[in-house]
């Protein structure tokens, strides 16, 4: 990744042919309680939206996560996803990271790219 | 229910003492002219001030208590303007009116319930309905008064000329805003009715008089006549149109102004009776000074540090388990935010953060000792698991002899003296409490006030900013000092909330646990709004309290208070906090027993004694109570099997097991026990499948609920049945909407969010008539609504109803209904079915069918169908009961089971279906047929739905089985009735009877959760102490069926047996109090008492206790299951949620893999330990059942 990539700097669009805007991909995987915290410090930082799989699972600092309970969408892991413009970033994983400071979790943060930058902004 | 006989004997008895010996001595008074002017200047004042305070109320007997001072002042005034007869009429009409609406009070919660599901027309009345409602009133009042003519005298004839076209006008008011019917019909309807309604007051009004015109003259001149009368209703009217039409913002404010200051009159609060200083301290200037300030002088946050105090929000408000309306009643784990952690500790939070225990208090134990029904070796195993320093034999050296440290430990738990119980929670005000609980109530109005809190709209704290600083409450309480500084607080509720954090110089690192604190002093509320933020349907369209909104109301109340009404966090709690003198005590009552200590004998008893605090003494009686429990419980199944299986070797007597602390242990040297690790020993599959049994008559399949094995053992001893658990929402989670409803609602367990709504729909005519009748009853239910809610209206409509409600209350007193009866429509069909393919939300297609049918059937564990399976619901019908919805099914969401079963039903019939099932190998004969049913847990009677299906060949067994259903049913009635107080022959007959408090036990009875075939557990009377959840190991070869149990149905068990441990533990805070003194407020909830308070959570004192003895034990949830060791530990590893539960013994597993073997007792970690009774003495040598409820467990 060259150094422009930086969440700082500013950085240049994927060259896809078609002009796309460089966001920023926040993730979280949370327990599915804490969801709803979760999404309140997304949209409160300014994220105009987000998506939410539910019944994710894995293997990690905790062990194994089961998914795709087939009676309890609650308890299982569920895996956060927004997309904002930079300036609002640092809003948005300042309170994801504050909030996993009592929960359980992970926040992955990386750089992406859309291609109607109105609907994120 | 709520019923309140005190109350209702003040309001119809004892406050017409004065209206009585007014009308006995108005001829001494008619000598006075200024005597009558007083009484109806006074009258009408005091009917002007109650009433409108009662339309600001949200609770139910508030507004009752508020509308009697109004209805007493209407009298008043009648009195005053000389019109004697109609005052009689009134004072008794009223005095019946009000008995019985007190008594009936509990009704409101389901009141609100009916008006979910089918809302009434909510628009304002346009002017034209106002209009014509008021023409027609006015025009049916003059014609019955014309008609029958009443003899009045002027001023009489105003009075009850005006009020009673009033009353009529709200009631057609309301009718024809809500009624589904076409406008002209409505209107038709309403004219009918308003012609009856004013025929019979005045009839009324007639008749009373000419019986008592003897002694109660009609009217007698007063010096207040007529033309007095009329120039106050018209100066009352003046006023109402000027408050309710000034136009503009200085209308808002009038009416903000306006609403505070009848608000709080209605619920006064005394600051003045605060510990510590009165004078009021001017809040230092300097405290602001760090505060960056913005234009409007609030704080400023950075993006950043506003998205951290929304995390800090979230977690905070995740320490406090929601709490649902009771409309639909959900037992949770009060300490459900804890159980990320071990037990013991969660306790401690427990008491930290709510003042809440965990265990019963030491006495109760003790007793229970003293009564035979806890062992001292049931005691010495719990101490031994409590702590590694007991695992080991040792001694101490006691007045020249060895004496062994449990034998001293136990001396200490059942018989050291025990200190004073520490308080816990955050330590604050109950000023502040007051002030915030008060406007919580005034807010979460669901139920619609005439006169709600003004700016509901825009978030709890907004709209109580903008009222605050007109409370006399909050004004006293923060001074004039905090008034002025109320302006500088920032109008945004996270800025104040940083600012208030910043004032009291609160760490980054600390701020949770004051934002806990804030949230904590008022946990009833703080439930509420964990609901509302994280578990209220999207579609809710009720009040929402959010979190966030009642940490900022708090922060802003206490911030410009004065310091002394501050909330602060308790200190976290360090281990044992036994005080030197307590254990200076305990070890003075040791040494009085056993003798002084020799050597260093005093520092170990000293260093044993010391780390047990009363608490963890508590704690380590409760393990053994568990230990006890589950000990009868294992005992009594192990002791039903055939003696074959218990070809195990008996224990030796000396010390019990303890697990070693490494995992790789087979064997354990210290002991004879062998220690199994699950991935080492033992493990097969276990026994080969049984010869196939019989085809059983019938096919039972109930839910797992603890009420649900009294009548499946009952109803197996009457015929070749085969009964199943299964949860009670028969594993299709959908949203219902019945027949007429405009909205459907969750069936289902709150774990899961319904995807799909089945609508009922009719089949033929025959469901018109319910339409009908359903369309009336809301519109008169609104129309007396309207009427009850006005301004002027409720006057003449209480004289008049009064005479017909109170006879009738007497009725339902001296005659209680048996059963109240269920209004469900005949012949409808659940249309499981999608109609459409493009509508995504409504119906099933069929692969979802197949994959919910697959679900079923896998999950049961069938091995062959009967003819006849039944799918059994249950709910359970119940009058005036706030608390009702928790006693009907939990796995539909504190619903009744029918609906579900019948979809299921439609499911499992359905031929398209059928073929796909046979193509993934599940074979359902041709000839079975799947019927629904609900099991009414009171009535004890089991309904059937969609008969009209079930082919003719099936008419015989149906009927044999509902012959012996209905004999189950009453062994399962009678059997209930020993543990219920009252009288046997009414047990099944107590829902209809709007005086009962106790309508059934309902789970109270819960302590195990069974996971396995029924042949386990059959003929074993279990109490109705085990939820029952069918489970066959040997189908279900990958453990996907054991993961769905162990994952949802168990969780909820688990939920229900904190709900119900928590309740009887911690009454004070997650219990919901005396159901005598319940008052339902906006349809949410109840408080405890007419004088508000905190929302009272939890279950009511009635349904854990009765008298003094507990009806609940409170003991953990023990998991007893069947099913390979290794496939329950991989389930339990691979699901956070569950091991988190199981690690933390939030639920203690007890397994085996086949009867062969005997039960293994799982430890944190995952090793496994081999069961013995901890008293040997116990089980397995009878038949005994297992302890039954109520037990003779007394509080202390």
């Amino acid at each position: 990744m060259s150094e422009a990539s930086s969440l700082d700097g500013r950085r240049a669009p994927m060259d896809t042919g078609t002009p796309l805007t460089p966001m920023v991909k926040v993730e979280a995987v949370v327990d599915g309680r804490d969801v709803p915290g979760i999404r309140d410090v997304i949209l409160e930082a300014g994220a105009t939206g987000f998506t939410s799989v539910s019944n994710v699972s894995g293997f990690g600092h905790h062990g194994a996560h089961q998914g795709s309970l087939l009676f309890n969408d609650r308890e299982s892991l569920t895996m956060l996803i927004t997309v904002v413009p930079e300036e609002r970033a640092g809003a948005v994983i300042a309170g994801v990271r504050r909030f996993l400071d009592e929960r359980h979790g992970v926040l992955f943060v990386s750089e992406t790219n859309v291609s109607r930058p109105e609907y994120f902004t | 229910m709520a019923p309140t006989p005190v109350s209702a004997l003040l309001h119809a008895g004892v406050v017409n003492g004065a209206g009585v010996l007014v009308l006995k001595t108005h001829p001494m008074l008619a000598a006075s002219s200024a005597a009558f002017v007083l009484l109806f200047a006074a009258g009408v004042a005091t009917a002007v001030v109650a009433t409108s305070i009662m339309i600001v109320r949200t609770d139910v007997k508030g507004s009752l208590v508020w509308s009697t001072a109004g209805q007493m002042g209407f009298m008043t005034a009648q009195l005053g303007a000389g019109a004697l007869a109609p005052a009689f009429f009134h004072l008794v009409g009223h005095a019946m009116y009000k008995a019985a609406a007190f008594l009936g009070a509990g009704d409101a919660i389901s009141a609100r319930a009916r008006r979910m599901v089918r809302p009434g027309r909510h628009a304002p009345p346009t002017l034209g309905t106002r209009a014509g409602s008021l023409l027609i009133a006015a025009g049916a009042v003059a014609a019955s008064l014309i008609v029958v003519d009443p003899h009045l005298g002027d001023a009489a004839l105003v009075l009850a000329a005006t009020f009673a076209t009033l009353s009529v006008a709200a009631a057609v008011s309301g009718w024809v805003r809500s009624v589904a019917l076409p406008a002209a019909t409505a209107w038709s309807a309403a004219l009918v009715g308003a012609i009856v309604l004013a025929g019979a007051y005045v009839a009324g009004l007639a008749v009373v008089e000419g019986f008592v015109v003897d002694e109660v003259p009609f009217e007698i001149s007063a010096a207040v006549g007529a033309p007095g009368v009329i120039a106050a209703i018209a100066g009352l009217l003046v006023g109402v149109a000027v408050v309710a039409l000034w136009p503009g913002s200085s209308g808002v404010a009038l009416r903000a102004w306006l609403y505070t200051i009848l608000f709080r009159a209605g619920a006064p609060l005394a600051v003045s009776d605060r510990p510590g200083a009165v004078a009021v301290e001017p809040v230092p200037s300097s405290i602001t000074t760090h505060v960056a300030t913005g234009p409007d002088g609030g704080a400023h946050l950075t993006v950043e540090q506003r998205s951290r105090l929304v995390a800090d929000v979230a977690a905070a408000g995740s320490t406090v388990a929601p709490s649902w309306p009771l409309t639909t009643f959900v037992a949770v784990n009060p300490l459900g935010a804890f159980v990320d952690r071990p037990f013991d500790e969660a306790l401690r939070e427990g008491h930290r953060w709510f003042d809440a225990d965990g265990a019963l208090p030491t006495e109760s134990y003790r007793r229970l000792h003293r009564d035979g029904r806890l062992s001292d070796a049931e005691i010495d195993t719990a101490i031994v698991e409590h702590d590694a320093l007991f695992a080991t034999p040792w001694t101490i050296s006691l007045g020249g002899n060895e004496v062994d440290v449990i034998e001293i430990v136990r001396h200490d738990l059942l018989h050291g003296p025990i200190g004073r119980r520490s308080v816990g929670g955050p330590t604050g005000s109950v000023h502040v409490d007051r002030i915030v609980t008060s406007w919580c109530a005034a807010f979460a109005d669901d139920d619609g006030v005439a006169w709600a809190m003004p700016g509901r709209d825009r978030g709890f704290h907004d709209a109580w900013r903008a009222l605050a600083r007109h409370d006399r409450a909050f004004r006293q309480l923060v001074g004039a000092s905090g008034l002025r500084r109320l302006p500088a607080v920032p109008e945004h509720r996270l800025d104040a909330i940083a600012m208030a954090l910043d004032e009291l110089d609160v760490d980054e690192a600390d701020r949770v646990d004051q934002l806990r604190a804030w949230l904590l002093r008022t946990p009833g509320w703080a439930g509420f709004a964990r609901w509302c933020d994280d578990w209220a349907p999207a579609d809710h369209a009720g009040a929402r309290i959010r979190v966030v909104d009642l940490i900022a109301v708090r922060a802003v109340v206490e911030m410009v208070a004065p310091p002394e009404y501050r909330t602060r966090p308790l200190p976290v709690e360090m281990g044992a906090a036994t005080s030197r003198d307590e254990v200076a005590a305990r070890l003075d009552s040791v040494i009085e027993v056993y003798g002084a200590p020799t050597g260093r004998a005093l520092d170990d008893l000293h260093g044993v004694l010391g780390m047990l605090s009363d608490s963890v003494r508590a704690q380590v009686l409760l393990a053994a109570h568990e230990l006890r429990t589950r000990d009868r419980i294992l005992g009594a199944i192990d002791a039903a099997a055939p003696a074959a299986q218990r070809s195990v070797d008996e224990p030796s007597t000396d010390r019990t097991v303890v697990e070693p602390s490494t995992d790789r242990t087979v064997d354990d040297p210290s002991t004879d026990r062998t220690v199994v690790e699950p991935s080492t020993a033992g493990l097969g599959t276990g026994s080969t499948i049984d010869a196939l049994q019989p085809v059983p008559d019938a096919q039972i399949v109930c839910c797992i609920d603890v009420r649900s094995e009294g009548l499946r053992r009952q109803l197996e001893q009457r015929g070749t049945y085969e009964t199943f658990g299964f949860a009670g929402f028969f594993g299709v989670p959908i949203r219902w909407r019945p027949l007429g409803a405009t909205t459907g609602q969750a069936r289902c367990p709150v774990l899961v969010t319904p995807q799909h709504e089945i609508v009922e729909t009719p089949l033929d005519d025959a469901a018109d008539a319910h339409l009908r009748r359903q369309t009336l009853r809301h519109g008169l239910d609104e129309a007396r609504h309207h009427t009850k809610t006005g301004l002027g209206s409720p006057f003449a409509m209480a004289e008049s109803l009064g005479w017909v409600s109170g006879p009738l209350a007497a009725a339902r007193t001296l005659r209680p209904g048996s059963r109240p009866a269920p209004d469900r429509p005949d012949r409808t069909r659940a249309l499981v079915e999608r109609e459409r393919a493009t509508d995504v939300r409504s119906g099933l297609t069929l692969e979802e069918r197949t994959l919910f049918a697959e679900a079923i059937v896998a999950t049961i564990g069938f091995r062959g169908f009967a003819p006849l399976v039944v799918l059994c619901g249950h709910g359970a019908a119940t009058v005036n009961n706030p608390h009702g919805s928790s006693l009907d099914c939990g796995a539909c969401g504190g619903a009744p089971g029918g609906a579900s079963a019948r979809v299921a039903a439609e499911i499992l019939n359905d031929p398209a279906v059928r073929a796909r099932l046979l193509e993934r190998s599940i074979d359902v004969p041709a000839t079975t047929v799947f019927v629904a049913a609900e099991h009414d847990t009171i009535a004890d009677s089991v309904e059937f739905f969609d008969l009209d299906r079930l082919p003719a060949e099936h008419a015989a067994g149906l009927a044999a089985l509902r012959r012996d259903l209905a004999a189950a049913g009453a062994a399962n009635a009678a059997d209930r009735s020993s543990r219920l107080p009252g009288r046997p022959d009414r047990v099944t007959r107590r829902g209809g009877d709007w005086a009962e408090t106790r309508q059934e036990w309902g789970l109270a009875g819960n302590a195990a959760f069974v996971i396995g075939p029924r042949s386990i557990t059959a003929g074993t009377d279990l109490g109705g102490r085990a939820f029952l959840h069918s489970y066959d190991a040997e189908l279900d070869t990958d453990g996907r069926a054991l993961q769905t149990i162990m994952t949802a149905p168990l969780v909820v068990g688990q939920w229900i047996s904190s709900q119900y441990h928590f309740s009887t533990t911690a009454p004070n805070v997650f219990g919901a109090g005396d159901k005598m003194l319940h008052n339902p407020v906006g349809g949410v909830g109840v408080l405890v008492g007419p004088s508000g308070g905190d929302l009272a959570s939890g279950l009511p004192a009635q349904s854990v206790s009765v008298g003094g003895s507990l009806a609940h034990e409170p003991v953990r949830l023990h998991a007893i299951i069947q099913a390979p060791l290794d496939r329950i530990e991989r389930i339990i590893r691979s699901n956070d949620g569950l091991r988190s539960l199981v690690e933390h013994r939030w639920i203690e597993v007890v397994a085996r893999p086949d009867p062969s073997e005997r039960w293994s007792v799982r430890r944190p970690g995952g090793t496994w330990v081999t069961w013995w009774p901890a008293d040997a003495s116990v089980p397995e040598s009878t038949r005994t059942p297992v302890a039954s409820v109520p037990s003779e467990l007394v509080t202390s």
